[in-house]
């Protein structure tokens, strides 16, 4: 079969429909013509392979059936966030009717039941949306058990919670193919990692986003990973890193050109922000280049996003208060002009590389 | 490399919800097992706390520790003992006020974790009440001696005084912040008493106060607390227990806790909230002992409800009126 996740089953399937779709335009073309043999061959082969990855994944067919995927995703979305919710309030509510020692093992119970419970669904749901649903109930359950414990027992807060939830995050994004786990789990580290950075720089845990700096070892960690661990048998889930890595270190640079009071350094603020400024669009250039060298959609974009942002910022910072606000928007209008030429213009020149 | 299966993945979610609830409870049962220090509170330190967050969904109770800085009322006041050198020896690099400050300008510093130790009923907060007496008496003294036109303002200046006297006598927390440093045995060696000093977990965040209006204050660094150990302390079932039983055998009881929104309008206890000279505090009054342990969190080890008595200067008066509180209360209750 060939296809060890969802993901993968569902992309060899629209690689098949687009196939088909080409092969019958190059047939009517006069391009192209197979032999009936050849033609039955492919075709038994194409609907085995579709009829298995069907009965196994629950992959969509046709565009009809990918219009309710995505409906179904969407439901399963809100489903899982609103049972989430709803295992959140329901301890609120009922909380304090228990004894200590019931509310312990109200707790653990509801951690590893609901863990159990997903576990033993992931085998029966073929398409993976109850087991979405499962598992945010599940990882909202013991979300609720840690913090709920140090409620209970008046711990003081720790950042090492962050730990425990972003490793059951990740181990089920990564046997459930759940990407919307492997964002909860990255969110956590991030946490985690910049806390920590900030408690090596002799600061308390919990004002670590008073110094953006310390969310940049979180960001290289991001971006690097994808490139020493191989992901090609979860499709998306190297983008995702990618793109927080790029999140996380663009965004507190951005912060820190406007407010460079709030940096590590003791420099005049001026010049922190300027530096960063510089900083910024390096980066977000670097993230261009880079996005279009290795083919990575979601760097390019991502680099563009910040790039323009970094661009208008100091537009606004060089023209705002003198200029009339027509020319100033014009000025922005014909600079994204100015932008998708440059961008046409590299596509151009890779297209060009790669004829040759 | 073993492949990896369903049978790992069950095996690891369990070992990891297992090992993090494990090594929480292990975390408890070493907190409590060494007693730092064990401190009776009184109704002017605690009050009972109920969550409204969350739509008010959020049931739970909690007993909240007040602290303040000596001569200060409220706990982000900095206390005084809180100056430059302090903040150097607990180890913040201060820019020197002249030249770098002028350089750099004003710019937030980070917190440092410290300890810091607070003292119960303690001599911090006697020599509180002597400045704010001895205050009294010179205000008095400077209204006698004032002419005519700032007798007002010197009169004020006398009420404010007798003001503040009485919170310090009578409503303020007598548990003050009075030391802060980076060892928490070297602090317990300075301050071995522990009924009556407390050791807690916080941070310290210097500030550049600088008042260019002509202010009496001059430039200066001072340092500001902020407790990070939970001050809201969680009420456990058996102690909330107290409070429901005597709302069940007697809604009208002075004695019980109850939530102020849906105390009975026409009952006593209504009568006695709305009325200016009292409040929700002054009614339910509580005790507590509380204890912290080797990691500095504390945990409630009893609570107990003080009947509000009403204010009286005559001798054996508090006694007395105790007891007309109860009567009153059983009388209601027979009813």
């Amino acid at each position: 079969m060939n296809a060890s996740t969802r993901t993968e089953a569902q992309l060899r399937a629209d690689e098949i429909q687009v196939f088909q779709r080409e092969l019958k335009r190059l047939e009517s073309e006069g391009v192209l013509a197979l032999e009936t043999a050849q033609r039955d061959a492919v075709q038994a082969h194409h609907a085995q392979l579709l009829g298995q990855y069907e009965k196994a994944w629950d992959i969509d067919r046709d565009i009809k059936s990918r219009q309710l995927s995505l409906g179904m995703k969407a439901a399963s979305f809100l489903g899982a966030l609103a049972l989430a919710a709803s295992v959140f309030f329901l301890f609120l509510r009922f909380w304090d009717q228990f004894s200590t020692v019931a509310q312990v093992v109200l707790l653990l119970t509801a951690s590893i039941g609901s863990f159990v419970f997903t576990w033993w669904l992931q085998r029966r749901d073929a398409s993976g949306y109850f087991t979405k649903l499962a598992a945010m109930v599940a990882f909202a359950c013991f979300v609720l058990n840690i913090s709920m414990l140090g409620t209970i027992f008046n711990i003081t807060p720790t950042d090492k919670a962050l730990l425990a939830w972003a490793t059951l995050a990740f181990l089920f994004a990564y046997t459930c193919d759940l990407r919307l786990l492997q964002a909860a789990g990255i969110l956590c580290l991030i946490g985690f990692i910049s806390a920590r950075t900030g408690t090596w720089g002799g600061i308390y845990w919990l004002d670590f986003g008073e110094r953006p700096e310390n969310f940049f070892p979180a960001a290289f960690a991001l971006m690097l990973f994808p490139s020493f661990v191989d992901h090609r048998r979860f499709p998306g889930f190297a983008a995702l890193y990618r793109i927080f890595g790029l999140l996380t270190l663009l965004l507190p640079v951005l912060v820190l050109a406007n407010w460079g009071a709030s940096s590590y350094l003791r420099w005049d603020a001026d010049i922190i922000e300027g530096c960063y400024q510089v900083i910024g669009f390096v980066a977000s250039g670097i993230a261009i280049y880079w996005g279009i060298r290795k083919q990575m959609g979601e760097v390019f974009n991502t680099g563009t996003v910040f790039f323009v942002i970094f661009l208008y910022t100091k537009f606004y910072d060089w023209w705002w208060e003198f200029m009339p606000k027509y020319l100033f928007f014009l000025i922005l209008g014909l600079t994204a002009i100015l932008f998708l030429l440059v961008i046409r213009r590299l596509r151009g020149a890779l297209l060009n590389k790669r004829a040759a | 490399m073993m492949a990896w299966k369903r049978i790992h993945t069950l095996l690891a979610g369990l070992a990891l919800i297992v090992l993090t609830n494990a090594v929480t409870l292990f975390g408890v049962a070493g907190n409590r097992n060494n007693i730092d220090s064990r401190v009776q509170l009184g109704a002017r330190e605690v009050r009972l706390d109920r969550d409204y967050s969350f739509q008010g969904e959020d049931r739970s109770v909690t007993l909240e520790m007040k602290w303040r800085a000596p001569g200060a009322t409220y706990s982000y006041e900095s206390p005084d003992w809180l100056d430059e050198a302090k903040l150097r020896e607990l180890g913040f690099d201060l820019p020197s006020l002249d030249r770098e400050m002028k350089h750099i300008g004003w710019r937030p510093m980070q917190a440092k974790e410290v300890f810091i130790v607070l003292e119960l009923n303690g001599p911090a907060y006697f020599e509180g009440l002597e400045q704010a007496r001895a205050k009294v008496e010179r205000e008095k003294a400077a209204l006698e001696a004032a002419p005519e036109d700032a007798r007002e303002q010197q009169s004020r200046n006398l009420e404010d005084a007798l003001d503040r006297l009485k919170s310090e006598e009578n409503e303020l927390t007598r548990l003050l912040a009075v030391d802060a440093g980076l060892d928490d045995e070297a602090l317990r060696a300075k301050y071995p008493n522990n009924k009556t000093y407390i050791m807690v977990r916080g941070t310290v965040q210097p500030a550049y106060l600088s008042y260019t209006d002509g202010g009496s204050y001059p430039q200066q660094w001072r340092g500001y607390l902020r407790i990070t150990t939970v001050t809201n302390i969680y009420v456990p079932l058996q102690f909330r227990r107290v409070f429901q039983e005597l709302l069940t055998s007697c809604p009208n009881a002075l004695f019980w806790l109850p939530d102020p929104m849906v105390v009975e309008p026409g009952s006593e206890l209504r009568r006695l909230m709305d009325t200016d000279t009292n409040s929700f505090d002054d009614i339910v009054r509580l005790q507590a002992t509380v204890a912290f342990g080797k990691h500095h969190e504390p945990w409630l080890e009893s609570l107990s409800i003080v009947p509000w008595i009403p204010p009286c200067s005559e001798p054996d008066c508090v006694a007395q009126a105790r007891e007309q509180v109860r009567e009153q209360a059983r009388a209601r209750c027979r009813r």
